[in-house]
């Protein structure tokens, strides 16, 4: 057991032991934080509680199997951010097909339109929090896998370096250098971002 | 050209401070209800659930009576069923005669029967 303190271990045996309290008990503790984390990667709500629930789901189903090699709201956290992943990619496969559909003319012009919504763009200046916050998800979404992970976890969330770490099952010198990289990157697609609005 | 590079910074640098004033979700209050339903919902009943039911004292009693009852009738009807198939036929048209005035008169009775 790791960093483990009396009580999360009674919480442990007590959910081993099927206790539904304790367990309803533990879902209450983490669905904020876990809902807002498949929010960062789904993007909508009704999705990112579909997939929460799935996530608890399996956490029940597999807690016999939990060693306690890390803490055990990571393990939590680690299935949330691959229920997720999977949900995105499942996704992401059915909106290659749409775009097949455009392309073949299998779909009209409605649909075109739910598909791929226009960007609405107004004015650098007058850029409301919410409309930056937008631009952000939208230059954290282009990153690589493993910085968006990272950057979801931390920046968003509020986990610290050693948390993500557990999370990612890698070293903090990792997590580290995977957030110094996001941050890189996403000052070079804002910036390019911001670039071409400023010509506008 | 310099101001507007310095601008696009500026423009990177608020939009990087975004990530403490993104919209943040409130969880459903029925969230964790929901779950815990659909865990009971598809949750088989352990073995040891089943054994705690028949330990349960007021429940092992009610049951220990209901066995004991069953076994009194099971014995009651089925002596009389040995009882019913041991009297012979004989026996049985004697003692309908008697009980109207007759005399058996078995063989008669038995051709009439057949």
């Amino acid at each position: 057991m790791q960093d483990q303190t009396s009580s999360e271990i009674e919480q442990l045996e007590r959910l081993k032991a099927g206790d539904l309290d304790a367990f309803e008990q533990l879902v209450e503790e983490h669905q904020d934080k876990l809902i807002n984390t498949c929010f960062r990667f789904v993007h909508s709500r009704q999705d990112a509680e579909d997939v929460a629930q799935e996530v608890f789901l399996e956490v029940h189903q597999s807690i016999d199997s939990f060693r306690g090699q890390s803490k055990l709201s990571s393990w939590i956290f680690r299935i949330a951010v691959t229920k997720s992943l999977d949900f995105v990619r499942r996704a992401n496969r059915k909106k290659r097909s749409g775009r097949l559909k455009r392309v073949l003319g299998w779909v009209n012009d409605g649909e075109q339109a739910a598909i791929e919504p226009e960007e609405s763009r107004s004015a650098l200046d007058e850029l409301a929090d919410k409309e930056r916050a937008e631009i952000l998800r939208g230059a954290v979404d282009a990153l690589p896998e493993n910085q968006r992970i990272a950057v979801n976890l931390h920046n968003y969330q509020g986990f610290r370096y050693t948390e993500v770490a557990q999370i990612m099952e890698t070293s903090v010198s990792s997590v580290e250098s995977l957030l110094h990289r996001a941050r890189k990157n996403l000052e070079k697609r804002l910036a390019h971002y911001f670039s071409k609005n400023f010509d506008n | 050209m310099k101001n507007r590079r310095s601008q696009i910074q500026k423009q990177v640098e608020r939009t990087l401070g975004c990530f403490e004033t993104a919209e943040r979700l409130e969880p459903d209050p029925w969230f964790a209800s929901r779950v815990r339903s659909r865990i009971a919902g598809r949750e088989p009943v352990s073995p040891s659930f089943r054994w705690s039911l028949t330990t349960n004292g007021p429940i092992t009693s009610a049951l220990l009576a209901l066995m004991l009852v069953a076994n009194l009738v099971s014995v009651v009807v089925l002596s009389q069923q040995r009882n019913r198939q041991g009297a012979s036929p004989k026996d049985d048209v004697s003692s309908l005669a008697l009980a109207y005035g007759y005399a058996a008169r078995e063989t008669s009775y038995y051709l009439s029967t057949d």
